[in-house]
């Protein structure tokens, strides 16, 4: 069972301050309900990085966007826990195909002039909102596996997170 | 479900003459006439003679991406009203409007709200909608079917009947799986089997969606998984034109006796497929936008099973 942690800013950071500020306009803030049912322990995951209002906290197991996910209840983040980046341009995920270990973020941020949604297949693990130009998106892997996503709106463009103990 | 437009208002046709008046505004206009599932083309200023006497028109806009700001269209609302003050020019109003979707650029409430508000300046009876992929991100269309699905049957899908035209307007945006292209899905299939089951097959058939119902350019997701199943349930019909939107330029196709016409957008052009690495925003002079934006006029003339489909630039 993993450990549960909290998912918040302290323990993904992202490159860039500048790009968590720069949405225009998703107003409202869950997503998706995710991955404590399809995976069994992921515990709170992911969240889309946004300036926007944040939502009541979420169950255990949810995507959320928010400009900070932290709140304070549980504290500790994973020890030497890296964060990946994977850029969205040209209709594509690149890298297609990245491996990280237990415990590590991966951070999508769409260089595109169109949005993109970063959605795992089965629909649950994770689903971000629709990621307009700049935008990103965070979700942290706590079990080991292969995780498949593509994107909603052009389903074409697809990619592999696989994470290593 | 069915739904039958009552209102007919122009029952003395088209007049031919004030018609290509009108179109004079469509510099690269094109007429498309289908008789008995053949397709001819005539440039609109040489051979008009398609639109002569038709029954009825109804209109095609698409693809309007009220949102989108970025290059090379930074205000879509204005080339959207621009489209509809060529539709509220033509001599005769069109029946009906059908907008094949992408509404919206990022499923927003704001963005509806701005569409609706241009909107009601068309000049016609109706406006019919299906959504686009932009319209259904990450709500699995909830947002759009509680605006625009009103008198739809499943997730948006219709069915209507105007002047022995049978229209059929299916949504492909939904349920879209990794690696795929657009989808139907078996219950969208299941109700257009039952939804065609009594017309006889003399019945001229309208189908409108949002992605491409045949293969455009499927490396860029330019065509429906399932739309074989769709296209095999109507081919029985002597007459089927199949309307769409998504790929934001002017194509058509003749199998059999179904013909493809893909729409201009009024927001922005795409590359034609496979000269680009990939269908993002086509990204052109300002000078030359307005001349890959437009619409579609569709004039209908009952007995002989014609549609003449004009395609229409902005300028």
């Amino acid at each position: 069972m993993n450990e549960r942690t909290n998912s918040g800013m302290s323990a993904t950071p992202f490159q860039s301050g500048a790009e968590t500020s720069s949405r225009r306009g998703f107003g409202t803030a869950v997503v998706m309900i995710a991955a404590g049912v399809a995976l069994g322990g992921l515990d709170r995951g992911g969240e889309q990085v946004a300036a926007a209002p944040r939502a009541s906290r979420p169950v255990a197991g949810v995507c959320e966007t928010g400009s900070d996910a932290s709140d304070g209840s549980a504290a500790r983040a994973p020890i030497a826990a890296t964060t990946h980046q994977v850029t969205i341009a040209h209709f594509a995920f690149d890298p297609e195909s990245l491996t990280v270990a237990v415990g590590d973020s991966v951070v999508w941020t769409n260089r595109d002039d169109m949005p993109h949604t970063v959605t795992s297949n089965d629909g649950e693990t994770f689903a971000s909102a629709g990621l307009d130009t700049d935008d990103q998106f965070s979700f942290r892997f706590t079990e080991a596996g292969s995780y498949p996503y593509f994107c909603t709106i052009h389903p074409v463009m697809t990619g592999t997170i696989i994470v290593t103990v | 479900m069915n739904d039958t437009i009552m209102h007919d208002h122009h029952h003395d046709g088209i007049d031919r003459r004030g018609f290509l008046t009108c179109m004079a505004w469509a510099g690269t206009g094109v007429l498309w006439a289908l008789k008995g599932g053949v397709l001819t083309s005539s440039v609109l200023a040489q051979d008009a003679s398609p639109i002569a006497g038709a029954d009825f028109t109804f209109a095609q806009i698409s693809d309007s991406h009220i949102g989108f700001s970025k290059a090379p269209n930074a205000d879509v609302t204005v080339t959207l009203q621009e489209a509809i003050v060529k539709l509220n020019a033509l001599p005769t109003a069109p029946a009906f409007v059908l907008h094949t979707g992408d509404l919206s650029h990022l499923t927003k409430a704001d963005e509806f709200d701005t569409l609706d508000e241009s909107l009601k300046r068309v000049r016609t009876d109706q406006i019919f909608t299906v959504p686009g992929e932009h319209d259904v991100i990450a709500d699995n269309g909830k947002l759009y079917l509680d605006r625009y699905g009103k008198g739809t049957a499943g997730q948006g899908w219709r069915s209507f009947d105007y002047q022995g035209v049978h229209f059929i307007g299916l949504v492909n945006v939904l349920d879209l799986k990794a690696g795929g292209l657009g989808n139907l899905g078996q219950e969208q299939l299941d109700w257009l089997k039952k939804d065609v089951a009594g017309l006889a097959s003399s019945t001229p058939i309208v189908v409108y969606a949002h992605i491409p119902l045949w293969e455009v350019y499927p490396a860029w997701g330019w065509g429906t998984e399932d739309s074989a199943q769709a296209l095999a349930l109507l081919k029985r019909f002597g007459s089927v034109t199949v309307l769409n939107g998504h790929i934001h330029q002017v194509l058509q196709k003749v199998e059999g006796n179904v013909t493809f016409h893909s729409a201009y957008s009024t927001a922005f052009p795409q590359p034609a497929p496979g000269t680009a690495d990939a269908p993002g925003p086509l990204v052109v002079p300002a000078i030359k936008l307005r001349s890959m934006l437009g619409l579609h006029s569709v004039l209908y003339q009952a007995g002989t099973g014609a549609l003449a489909i004009v395609d229409a630039t902005l300028e």
